[in-house]
């Protein structure tokens, strides 16, 4: 079933996975296509790539242009239910070690797992997610944005069958909340998505935030292709509030490899997560 | 006025010439001026802005204004709506229907154009210095040359939906962190609803939380608050707000559920209302007075509609010139339509009154007009400047508002003249045979007035206070006179010393408005609807998570909450910053233990405390600190107090920064308290830097206009006198000076020094002509004590208008500005005469020439 309203599973945990198994899922979609589900399908059953590993830098802007970087170090791999992803910050110093595992099931009515492990705690803790539409990590996207959803609670509408986007063609795709539950754990009232037929990856989103009538604009870009998978390396998010500006987040990632051996089993619980980098 | 002796006043050349312009195009003249005069009517209506924020009374230079920029820079609109309910709180009637209430406010939806405007963003065209520099620049949105111009955005288009509440805190959602299910958890406190039988505990948890009591919940347990903060936008759009917030409330609101409005966005809405109210009013009453007035001296519907019409268009082209430029109404501002009205009328009565003096000796309509404009042009282009003058002092204030008004008030005065000089005269020139109220020479020879009146037994009377008597202790009257202007003066002093300066937008409202009893109700129930918030800003290489600062900031707090203010004891609610959820954070790690609601031990430890919280709670972390934790605030909530009482309190923030916080940190306070003060900080300094050149530049006109530096002194005394006694009576009774009576001085001294001009001109005319000081003051008194009277009337008339004003500062700036102008002619009358027998000779015997004097006649200046 299509999740189009959300951003590409665990991408943002692991932007490296913002990918797709381009030939295959592709060439398997008519680009002229006008039927929305189909296309959020194909965008959903792409192949994002299996024991990767990848250098993320954060970079965390306010209305003011104050900034805060975060350097963090990620693996992930799927298994049966989902994908489980590990990060350590590694920079600023007062962070080191800090890590955070998460496991993002592909059941959408399944609430994701997060673990934070504080070195002055000497214990992992769990991160409670019930507030799907607070921030993630201070950053502007949402829990939401990372969970998979029940498409059944979505209308989906093509805008656009065919949209030019940084020489990119595009389709535009309306997503919207049919129910008030999902209204409120999204926090959006609709999402637009243009969506790269070459790529079948998001290429932008403008959602609208229903708490302070916000705006938040999403850009991809710096896509690779790498170990066969297109990337995209740089995810700039901007919140919007009337006429201003008000936060930015840029996530980059660079060192993506993906199939690596020594990302395994044993790298995703809760002993290696309290061992540290 | 009408006593004007067209034989004695020269013609100016230039204004003859001028009247002769006017009357040969007097169609493209009356045509052009009602076709501009609709185009700002035009631009008053549209573009009109009103400004009711606290911080249209700041200076824009100020500190406190600067650091309320950045404050909302970094964390929004400062000000909130504060909703008192009333009822039996911890019942399940009483918080569901909270719930219903806050969640249909947390739903406010309506199309609001302002969204994110600071007030600065608004007022930038004309604010002298800029706002505070951004890092990143504002306008770099989609659609602007950057990465995300391909969404060529159309913003948030006509969708529906969405809230233009930033946040909103009640019993339902307020902060509870805790630990569950093996981690922090930041949530609601309703977020699990409770049963009946939870409801004594959760009343128990709830007045033991020190974020939440006083805040949230009063003590007794019969009242809690909703906070409702919306995103930054215009005062309009705030308004409108506040009507939907009404509206809820006013649907909500039932028996044992009863909810009051407070905050500092209603009292602006409100105070917004009252002066549309106000203007509106005040124009009509302002308007009706002036007709009748017009009525009662010229009978005559010309008459009338000349002198009204004048002032009606200087008022329109002055809001017209305001909303063209961005110039907001404000509370001060806003007595510029009744002010330019009384004291704008004055040019054309006098124009028209010595226009039908000599249309009653025999001149046709337009020799009677060129008459009329040629010897009055010079002398009312003088008492409109030296009026100006007074105004424009106000542009040496350090308050935008009391600028704002001296620049536009001058600017409506110098119209009216402008009108009195074109339209006047077009308007004249329809005239065919009326006198305007007088009769046919030889019929009126006879009437009452000119065989002396009670204006005239008055006016004698005023002269024979200080008028030598015959034999023995001659001058005792003048004497007396003196003795008794040094008395008033010395008592006046001694009552100005007393004087106070307030400052309370709430007491302007009157009684019966709600948010009176609101205000005070969040006072008496809750902690308080004002604050002061600290700024804090870390030194470079440093954050919030530096332990030492955080251990330096609970002291702060501590000494913030020992608070006793001296007169009103304790002030000081609650406080809430950065602590609170780092405390909350390392309690719920450990156990949720009370002791282990503290600041950790290591320094690792408080990074671990803010990163979980920030995992866990980020939205209610960017309450308090910036992205990059270097900058944060402590929001101390206090009661509503007049501007002058904080002063005591923040002196002893400053103290509990400099001792507690020392070198760790910048921490510069702000918030409404602040912000109050600084009002009243800089009235006083106002007050004299505005009179001061007002009454150096008008000594200066009068020297000049009389060219005898010892008169044009002597001019200047009996204008200080009724200026000082009504500082001594303010003094006494116990008037402080606010923002609308700091006026007074400047407005009074610049009105008041025209009767003073004519009465002494024509004292210096006929004195230097034939040297008899108390034949001059005869002469004086003949020629101008009729025409200082009506004046005099019609002002005083006027100003009382204000009388009519909802609010208080209006009524009693009017009454002020009436007592002022009333004594300042008893003054000139009583007291003038007294002075320059003294400094001109005493006895008819010695009356002699005045050393210097020219024999120039006089020329110029005529009495009016």
């Amino acid at each position: 079933m299509p999740r189009p309203t959300r951003l590409p599973h665990s991408s943002l945990l692991l932007l490296a996975s913002l990918s797709l198994a381009l030939p295959a899922t592709a060439s398997a979609l008519d680009p002229n296509t006008e039927d929305p589900r189909a296309i959020a399908q194909a965008v959903e059953d792409r192949d994002d790539g299996d024991r990767g590993k990848a250098k993320l830098t954060l970079t965390l802007k306010d209305s003011s242009g104050r900034s805060r970087t975060r350097k963090l170090s990620q693996r992930s791999m799927k298994f049966g239910g989902g994908t489980k992803t590990l990060m350590f910050f590694e920079a600023p110093a007062d962070v080191r070690n800090t890590g955070l595992l998460s496991v993002d099931y592909d059941d959408g009515k399944k609430e994701d797992d997060q673990w934070l492990y504080l070195p002055s705690l000497h214990k992992s803790t769990r991160i409670s997610t019930s507030d799907k539409s607070g921030s993630f990590m201070g950053t502007d996207i949402t829990y939401a944005d990372m969970t998979k959803k029940d498409p059944d609670n979505y209308d989906y509408k093509l805008l656009e069958k065919s949209v030019k986007v940084g020489g990119e063609e595009c389709w535009l795709i309306e997503s919207r909340p049919r129910t008030d539950k999902e209204k409120k754990e999204t926090g959006y009232v609709k999402t637009h998505v243009w969506i790269s037929k070459s790529k079948l990856m998001p290429v932008q989103v403008k959602a609208w935030v229903k708490e302070g009538k916000k705006l938040k604009y999403i850009k991809f870009s710096s896509f690779e292709q790498i170990d066969g998978i297109w990337v995209s390396r740089r995810m700039a998010v901007r919140t919007v509030r009337g006429k201003k500006v008000e936060s930015e987040t840029l996530f980059e990632t660079n060192q993506v490899r993906f199939n690596q051996a020594d990302v395994t089993e044993t790298d995703f619980s809760e002993r290696r997560l309290e061992k540290g980098i | 006025m009408s006593e004007y002796d067209p034989n004695a006043a020269p013609l100016s050349p230039f204004f003859k010439r001028w009247a002769e312009i006017v009357l040969a195009a007097r169609w493209p003249f009356l045509l052009g001026t009602l076709a501009l005069t609709a185009f700002f009517a035009y631009q008053g209506v549209t573009k009109r802005r009103i400004d009711t924020s606290i911080e249209a009374f700041l200076a824009t230079e100020s500190v406190a204004f600067q650091q309320l920029e950045r404050l909302r820079d970094d964390f929004g609109r400062d000000e909130i709506f504060l909703l008192l309910v009333e009822g039996d709180v911890f019942s399940q009637d009483y918080l569901k229907r909270l719930k219903g209430l806050h969640d249909e406010l947390s739903s406010i939806d309506i199309e609001i154009e302002s969204l994110g405007e600071r007030k600065s963003d608004r007022d930038q065209p004309r604010t002298r210095v800029p706002a505070p520099a951004k890092a990143t620049p504002v306008e770099a949105e989609p659609g602007g040359d950057d990465e995300f111009a391909d969404f060529g955005d159309d913003g948030w288009g006509d969708e529906a939906g969405g809230t233009v509440i930033d946040e909103i805190i009640s019993l339902i959602n307020a902060r509870q962190t805790r630990w569950q299910g093996g981690g922090l958890h930041v949530g609601g406190l309703l977020d699990e609803w409770p049963t009946d039988a939870e409801l004594p505990q959760l009343r128990a948890q709830v007045l033991a939380d020190r974020t939440l009591l006083g805040r949230v919940v009063a003590p007794g347990g019969r009242h809690s608050a909703i906070l409702l903060r919306t995103q930054l936008m215009s005062e309009q759009d705030s308004n409108r707000v506040y009507e939907e917030v009404r509206r809820i409330v006013s649907a909500h609101d039932a028996p044992g559920f009863g909810i009051q409005v407070a905050g500092l966005p209603a009292l602006a809405a409100d105070i917004n209302a009252l002066m549309l109210t106000d203007l509106g009013r005040l124009g009509a009453v302002g308007l009706v007075v002036m007709i009748l007035m017009m009525a009662l001296i010229f009978r005559h519907p010309l008459g009338v509609a000349g002198p009204v019409l004048v002032v009606v268009q200087a008022v329109l082209w002055t809001l017209g010139t305001m909303a063209t430029f961005d110039v907001p109404m404000t509370m001060i501002t806003n007595i510029l339509p009744v002010f330019v009205v009384c004291v704008g009328i004055g040019d054309s009565v006098h124009i028209q009154s010595v226009y039908r003096d000599a249309m009653q000796r025999g001149l046709d309509t337009r020799a009677a007009i060129v008459h009329a404009v040629g010897t009055t042009g010079v002398p009312v282009l003088f008492t409109t400047l030296t009026t100006a003058v007074g105004l424009l002092s106000f542009n040496f204030a350090l308050v935008d508002a009391i600028q704002d008004l001296g620049t536009f008030a001058a600017l409506g005065v110098a119209l009216a003249l402008v009108h009195s000089l074109v339209f006047l005269p077009a308007v004249l020139s329809f005239n065919r045979k009326s006198l305007l109220g007088l009769e046919p020479l030889g019929a009126g020879h006879t009437s009452k007035r000119h065989q002396g009146d009670r204006f005239d037994r008055f006016l004698g009377l005023c002269n024979h206070v200080s008028r030598a008597r015959p034999g023995k202790g001659a001058h005792r009257p003048r004497h007396f006179t003196l003795a008794t202007a040094g008395a008033i003066t010395a008592l006046s002093i001694a009552g100005a010393s007393l004087l106070s300066v307030y400052h309370n937008p709430l007491a302007w409202m009157p009684e019966s408005f709600e948010i009176k009893a609101a205000f005070d109700a969040v006072d008496e129930h809750l902690s308080g609807t004002a604050d002061v918030t600290l700024m804090i800003e870390t030194h470079p290489g440093k954050t919030l998570k530096d332990r030492d600062l955080l251990l330096a900031l609970e002291k702060l707090e501590q000494h913030l909450l020992d608070y006793r203010h001296p007169t009103h004891g304790a002030i000081v609610g609650n406080v809430i910053s950065v602590l609170d959820v780092v405390r909350e954070s390392h309690r719920a790690t450990h156990g949720e233990k009370p002791e282990a609601y503290r600041v950790p031990d290591t320094e690792r430890g408080v990074s671990d405390m803010v990163t979980l919280f920030e995992n866990a709670g980020p939205d209610q972390l960017k309450r308090l600190a910036t992205i990059d934790l270097t900058r944060s605030i402590m929001t101390v909530r206090l009661l509503w107090l007049d501007a002058s009482s904080y002063g005591p309190l923040v002196e002893y923030v400053q103290q509990g920064i400099d001792t507690h916080v020392g070198g760790r940190a910048t921490v510069g306070p702000t918030g409404s308290a602040l912000n109050l003060l600084t009002v009243v900080d800089g009235l006083l300094t106002d007050l004299m830097r505005s009179f001061g050149t007002a009454f150096i530049v008008i000594t200066l006109m009068m020297i000049a206009l009389l060219r005898d530096l010892r008169l044009g002194m002597i001019a200047m005394v009996p204008n200080l006198l009724p200026i000082a006694a009504i500082m001594g009576f303010m003094g006494f009774v116990g008037i402080p000076i606010d923002l609308n009576n700091i006026l007074l001085g400047s407005i009074a001294i610049g009105i008041a020094v025209d009767d003073t001009i004519h009465f002494l001109h024509q004292f210096r005319s006929h004195h230097s002509a034939h040297g008899s000081v108390e034949a001059a003051i005869e002469h004086a008194f003949a020629h101008a004590g009729r025409a200082m009277m009506t004046t005099s009337f019609i002002l005083v008339a006027g100003f009382m208008v204000f009388n009519a004003a909802s609010m208080y500062n209006l009524q009693r700036f009017g009454l002020l500005v009436g007592l002022t102008l009333v004594l300042a002619l008893l003054v000139d009358l009583l007291f003038a005469p007294a002075l320059l027998r003294t400094f001109f000779g005493q006895t008819p015997s010695n009356d002699q020439r005045v050393p210097g004097e020219s024999d120039a006649p006089p020329h110029e200046i005529a009495a009016q």
